[in-house]
């Protein structure tokens, strides 16, 4: 039974011109903005090759690092980014050292994004990649397809001779979600294949990530739950309305509500309700942080200073220049300290308010979707925090191998400034590794599985409300 | 007859609860929206103030500015509630890097904002330009997709149409009935706002010139609503059934609101392509250490065959210096020409540069421009980003500050400085400098609210023209329906 009123919800789609104008959407819309996003990373990556090699062109050596370029370190796009852009404009995608400072550390590198103004009119109008296709034509496809596909018939008056014959109505709910569902996954997943087969062929970005399968495979499987979502959903509000026109009224302000309204409410209300220090406030705090810790340590100094004789070769010059090493040292530790404090504050801050939003976001499909999808294109918040990480490491090597050779000796003529480091020495480079897959993998699961709960929620819910039905 | 229609339409749309459902929506959303907004701008103006107050302190003095690094600073938008625009983008300051020379001051853009919050640049903004094209236009299209078609489905139309009732009446009245319940719904939602965000003591017309801003952005989201609204009976008066109706017009939404938009930067793109401005920077940079080297190489070469110094060593040059020796006097005086003759020669190369790189980015985004606004929603959120001091007018009007501040540190401290160079020795510094002379400063200067409209008339007078012809084609396909 359940076979028959599958393949006859199966040839009832496949004869009307439904599945052929989605099987074309997704096969003109997928494709076609696989290609643009794809052009938009070769744009990126070659942005990224050419500043790169202008930037190791000029620093070969340490003296570049010291005396002209400064530390730069540079972050190359992702090649996923066609599945979701995610945060890519707006993520950091330069590390360097501010000018001027190199004689004074710990020098800390500034975290910097100078591609806003390339990409001004993408981060205006929002980017064409998988996740925007996905939620809003696919979702909005789903609606299209559901919204009549229970209470159509209620209308029509079919579904009351159906219900007349010996037709089990968990039989029909069922065939109707499988068959209505497989004309819908079915073109996308094609169109997928397709875009993927295109990318394979235009030489794959994706060998720069080793194939990325499983963030791939993972992606796919997240849009198919999120497709699966609003399909579900559709169904429901279908059951539950007498007409076709309330049930597609109900869904779209539904949609309206999930997708727009929702989760940019969530991040709004978490920001308000748990305020965290932004980047500029931070900056300023440790700026006075350091001024006062640079007072304290300049008065120190200038006290031995003025003990020292003009002679720099006599043993009280050097016992004086001994001295102001270790006040320099004990307050560059007390600096240290005192950022590490502030950053950790921070950083735990941000940790618990960006797990709030996520956590209140996700009761919302379009959340669950839109967050994991970014974090396994490798454009969303984890990226972010991987980068900074390799920048402290960097920072780390720069600051113990050249910045903190710098000599700096006060004398009551002055100051005296050199650095120890070889000038010649080849300047340290930064190497940028990306987020380790499995890490994606563990921080996206709950997202699928919400999603699965989601999927199983509405579908229930829609399987109830057939189940309820009266049809008198 | 048409007061007759027009209040039959209003009846109607308050009995089948559209307009409750318009009203409940705007008096929820548009006031949740102005609150977050406003809390998100006064966190950020905090920040601002106390920046600038800091930079203040301690750039009191010409040498301040010297051994800090000098910067002005950009304060955020009091209008970002009305559309967030590309602010989060957009640098908040212009910075010195590295040390102020003869040779003038590099400066560069700074952004430390835009991480702050991740999720809304991954979910984006609950500003009133997303809530007029998305969720006001979702209730626009509830509000008109049956408003023909329907008619014509249940036949109602037919026996309106069999009374002598002018069809140009019936057309208009519906346009004006709909129209005028949706505006009402969203000044309610806008006053109900308004009154929230100043009764929580967040005043969105502190800053002065944002009331006029605010009044017109309100008007110009009043005409979106009503060329939208158009377009729905439009759509509606082309199609026979209330569900094709809805169908056609959630399809040309996504076209309008989405698709149009976003392929037109990618049409640009690979049309008119442009270097990033991070390979101009570093071009430029390259290009500052080739003049360099070409200036030492110079020197070298002067310092070989300039006689009475060519054989001078170390010792002797600066006792010779110290003796006021003529030689050497002449020595300094044509490495100061010199000097400036290689940065007039870096100035035009590096302003080549950026002229040819404006002029390629200025042409892209022409074409970018003027490819969306095929689309209306894509005119009305432009108009609406330069209304809020969001928009590409303001970027523009940020990059001329970036070069006023380098003319003003080139203009004031820059010839102050003097550096000589003697074999492998540079010596000189700041001493012409009045190093306690009060440090220059670049006020903010907000860009004048007739520039930012100049920026948009081209889109404002297109969302009039799309209204008028919407409705000019919604009024002719009326007009041409066949009751049989």
């Amino acid at each position: 039974m359940m076979r028959i009123l599958f393949l006859k919800e199966i040839r009832e789609a496949l004869a009307s011109r439904r599945f052929w104008i989605i099987l074309a959407l997704c096969l003109v819309l997928i494709p076609l903005g696989v290609e643009v996003s794809l052009k938009g990373y070769q744009t990126r990556l070659q942005n990224y090759r050419e500043a790169v090699r202008l930037y190791q062109d000029a620093t070969k050596k340490v003296q570049d690092v010291l005396y002209s370029q400064g530390a730069k370190g540079f972050a190359p796009p992702s090649p996923l980014s066609f599945i979701s852009l995610g945060l890519e404009l707006v993520l950091p995608n330069i590390a360097e050292t501010p000018a001027g400072t190199a004689a004074d550390p710990p020098v800390a590198m500034r975290l910097g994004n100078n591609q806003g103004r390339d990409n001004l009119y993408e981060f205006f109008y929002g980017p064409l990649d998988l996740v925007f296709i996905v939620a809003v034509v696919m979702s909005f496809l789903a609606i299209i397809l559901t919204y009549g596909a229970i209470a159509g018939e209620k209308e029509q008056g079919t579904l009351r001779q159906v219900l007349s014959n010996p037709v089990p109505r968990a039989k029909i709910i069922l065939a109707k979600g499988a068959a209505n569902g497989f004309v819908l996954v079915i073109p996308f997943l094609l169109a997928l294949i397709l875009s993927l087969t295109i990318l394979e062929v235009q030489g794959s970005p994706l060998s720069a990530l080793g194939g990325a399968w499983t963030s791939i495979g993972l992606a796919v499987l997240i849009c198919v739950l999120f497709i699966g979502a609003f399909f579900n959903l559709g169904l429901l509000i279908s059951a539950l309305t007498k007409q076709a026109v309330p049930a597609l009224v109900a869904l779209l302000l539904a949609w309206v509500f999930l997708y727009g309204v929702y989760p940019r409410l969530s991040s709004a209300a978490a920001q308000v309700f748990y305020p965290v220090k932004s980047e500029a406030r931070v900056a300023l705090e440790k700026a006075q942080i350091r001024r006062s810790v640079d007072k304290e340590r300049d008065a120190e100094i200038e006290k031995v200073a003025q003990t020292m004789p003009a002679d720099w070769k006599s043993e009280a010059f050097k016992e004086g220049e001994k001295k102001q090493a270790e006040i320099r040292g004990r307050y560059q530790a007390k600096l240290e300290e005192s950022w590490r404090i502030l950053d950790r504050d921070v950083e735990e801050r941000q940790k618990a308010r960006n797990a709030l939003i996520a956590n209140i976001a996700r009761l919302s499909p379009v959340s669950s979707f839109v967050r994991p999808l970014a974090e396994l294109s490798r454009t969303g918040w984890l990226e972010y925090e991987q980068f900074s990480q390799e920048v402290r490491q960097h920072e780390g090597v720069l600051n113990r191998d050249i910045f903190g050779k710098s000599r700096l000796i006060r004398t009551k003529g002055g100051v005296a400034i050199s650095n120890e480091a070889d000038p010649n020495a080849p300047a340290p480079v930064f190497t940028y590794v990306p987020t380790p897959e499995e890490r994606l993998v563990r921080n996206v699961l709950p997202d699928v599985v919400l999603l699965l709960l989601f999927n199983f929620v509405f579908f229930a819910g829609a399987f109830v409300a057939f189940l309820r039905y009266d049809p008198r | 007859m048409f007061k007759i229609l027009f209040h039959k339409e209003i009846a109607e749309n308050i009995h089948n609860y559209r307009f409750l459902l318009a009203l409940v929506l705007c008096l929820v959303i548009i006031p949740l929206g102005f609150t977050v907004s406003q809390k998100d701008y006064t966190a950020r103006r905090q920040a601002y103030d106390e920046t600038v107050r800091d930079y203040d302190q301690t750039r009191a003095t010409v040498i301040d500015l010297m051994s800090n690094g000098g910067a002005a600073f950009r304060p955020p938008s009091p209008l970002g509630l009305l559309s967030g625009g590309v602010e989060a983008v957009l640098p908040n300051s212009v910075e010195t890097r590295g040390f102020i020379t003869e040779s003038g001051a590099e400066v560069s853009f700074n952004n430390t904002k835009r991480l702050d919050n991740p999720f809304m640049s991954l979910f984006g903004r609950l500003d009133l330009t997303f809530i007029v094209t998305t969720v006001l236009a979702v209730l626009v299209m509830i509000f008109t997709f049956n408003a023909v078609a329907g008619e014509k489905e249940r036949r109602t139309l037919a026996q309106v149409m069999a009374n002598s009732v002018p069809r140009p009446t019936v057309i208009t009245a519906k346009m004006a009935a709909g129209s005028s319940l949706l505006a009402a719904a969203f000044l309610a939602g806008m006053a109900a706002g308004i009154l929230i965000t100043v009764a929580l003591g967040q005043n969105p017309f502190a800053q002065p010139g944002t009331l006029a801003p605010f009044a017109i952005g309100t008007g110009v989201s009043l005409v979106f609503l009503l060329v939208f609204y158009n377009l729905g009976l439009l759509v509606s008066a082309l199609t026979r059934s209330s569900v094709s109706a809805m169908v056609a017009l959630l399809s040309v939404w996504v076209a309008l609101a989405m698709i149009l938009p976003k392929g037109s930067i990618v049409f640009a793109k690979l049309i008119l392509p442009v270097k990033s401005q991070q390979v101009m920077d570093l071009e430029k940079s390259q290009a500052r250490l080739q003049s360099d080297r070409e200036f030492y190489a110079d020197l070298g070469r002067l310092t070989k065959s300039t006689p009475g110094i060519k054989d001078m060593s170390m010792d002797e040059y600066f006792k010779a210096r110290r003796a006021k020796n003529q030689a050497v006097e002449a020595f300094e005086k044509v490495q100061t020409e010199r000097k400036a003759e290689f940065t007039a020669r870096l100035n035009t190369e590096l302003d080549k540069i950026d002229a040819e790189f404006e002029r390629q980015r200025g042409r892209q985004a022409a074409l970018a421009r003027n490819f969306s606004r095929l689309s209306s929603v894509s005119c009305f959120i432009h108009v609406m980003a330069e209304l809020a001091g969001t928009g590409f007018a303001e970027e523009s009007a940020w990059r001329e500050t970036r070069s006023r501040f380098k003319q003003m540190l080139d203009r004031e401290i820059a010839p102050m400085m003097r550096m000589y160079t003697f074999g492998n020795v540079s010596y000189g510094g700041d001493r012409n400098l009045d190093r306690k002379a009060p440090a220059p400063k670049l006020p903010a200067e907000p860009v004048p609210l007739e520039t930012r409209l100049a920026a948009v008339w081209v889109d404002l007078a297109l969302l009039g023209i799309y209204g008028i012809l919407f409705f000019a084609g919604a009024y002719v396909a009326f007009l041409r329906y066949d009751v049989r």
